[in-house]
């Protein structure tokens, strides 16, 4: 899957969590809880959702490279790098 | 809000807990599940102000008509915040009598319906007492006020690294710092302190809540 594609879908997740949060508007280096403004509920929420949609595994451990938008579709990028 | 701080004679108490017990405890649990099967560091903290309650019930009731009836189940309201604004406290029933899976399951459960908007009105009044934290981009510590009928909230702070004595060595230690705003007409700086100390000491052994 593309970066962009990646990218597009990610967005749409995190829309279903923070739907008043424009990503245009958002700091894609700065922290992720907090430029959404989400709690650790929200967060495990996210990667369960981006685990189904992606169909790949997000140990805890992955978590340190997804702190920021930008890392986490990095991330879930190189994961899903056939 | 207003009239719970007019009428209850608040008293407050602070105290600060390691928790690298309970967080190694998590990353061992999750090393090996699926994100939704995951637990979070909260349903520990739940599950030890639960077991604190059965040990000293004047925290765990509500003061109606002149008069504290203790509880015999424990329903912990969980403060959300609500996105438009807002924080409100439903009920997580009878958590001192469930494991921490189902707990972890009912918590979520009931965060995602408070976001969505559907929770019951019985949800709140349900609750024994209350359980606040801001999370770990809230502060220190954190004094809530008492939701009455209830006579006690517990707030937890965000996990911070302190420098603190491990066995004569200076280490650097996850701290979370534990709080209590309780009704005097109730319970006393005394008990409020065994209390707090009970869910610490809890928090110590999270392998047996």
């Amino acid at each position: 899957m593309t970066r962009t594609n990646v990218e597009v879908a990610i967005a749409k997740e995190l829309r279903q969590i923070a739907p008043e949060i424009d990503l245009a508007e958002i700091d894609q280096d700065g922290e992720l809880m907090e430029e959404f403004d989400i709690d650790s509920v929200d967060f495990l929420n996210l990667v369960i959702a981006l685990s189904k949609r992606f169909g790949i595994d997000i140990p805890e451990s992955d978590y340190s490279e997804m702190g920021t938008f930008r890392g986490l579709v990095d991330h879930v990028s190189r994961r899903t790098d056939p | 809000m207003a009239r719970a701080k007019r009428e209850i004679p608040h008293y407050y108490l602070s105290h600060d807990v390691d928790i690298q017990a309970a967080k190694d405890f998590v990353s061992r649990i999750n090393e090996d599940r699926p994100p939704e099967s995951r637990l979070l560091a909260g349903v520990l903290y739940v599950k030890a102000v639960a077991t604190a309650c059965r040990k000293y019930p004047e925290f765990n009731g509500h003061f109606e008509n002149d008069r504290f009836t203790a509880s015999e189940a424990v329903h912990a309201g969980m403060a959300v915040r609500v996105r438009a604004g807002g924080l409100i406290a439903p009920a997580l029933h009878d958590v001192d009598s469930v494991d921490l899976d189902t707990l972890m399951v009912k918590m979520r459960d009931l965060v995602n319906r408070v976001r969505g908007g559907r929770f019951r009105a019985s949800e709140f009044a349900d609750a024994t007492i209350t359980i606040t934290s801001l999370g770990d981009r809230g502060v220190d510590r954190l004094y809530g006020i008492i939701n009455p009928p209830q006579v006690a909230i517990v707030g937890f702070g965000a996990t911070r690294e302190i420098a603190t004595v491990v066995e004569a060595k200076i280490v650097a230690r996850p701290t979370i710092t534990l709080t209590l705003s309780a009704d005097h007409r109730v319970s006393d700086g005394h008990r409020g302190a065994l209390f707090l100390r009970m869910i610490s000491e809890r928090l110590q052994n999270p392998e047996a809540l």
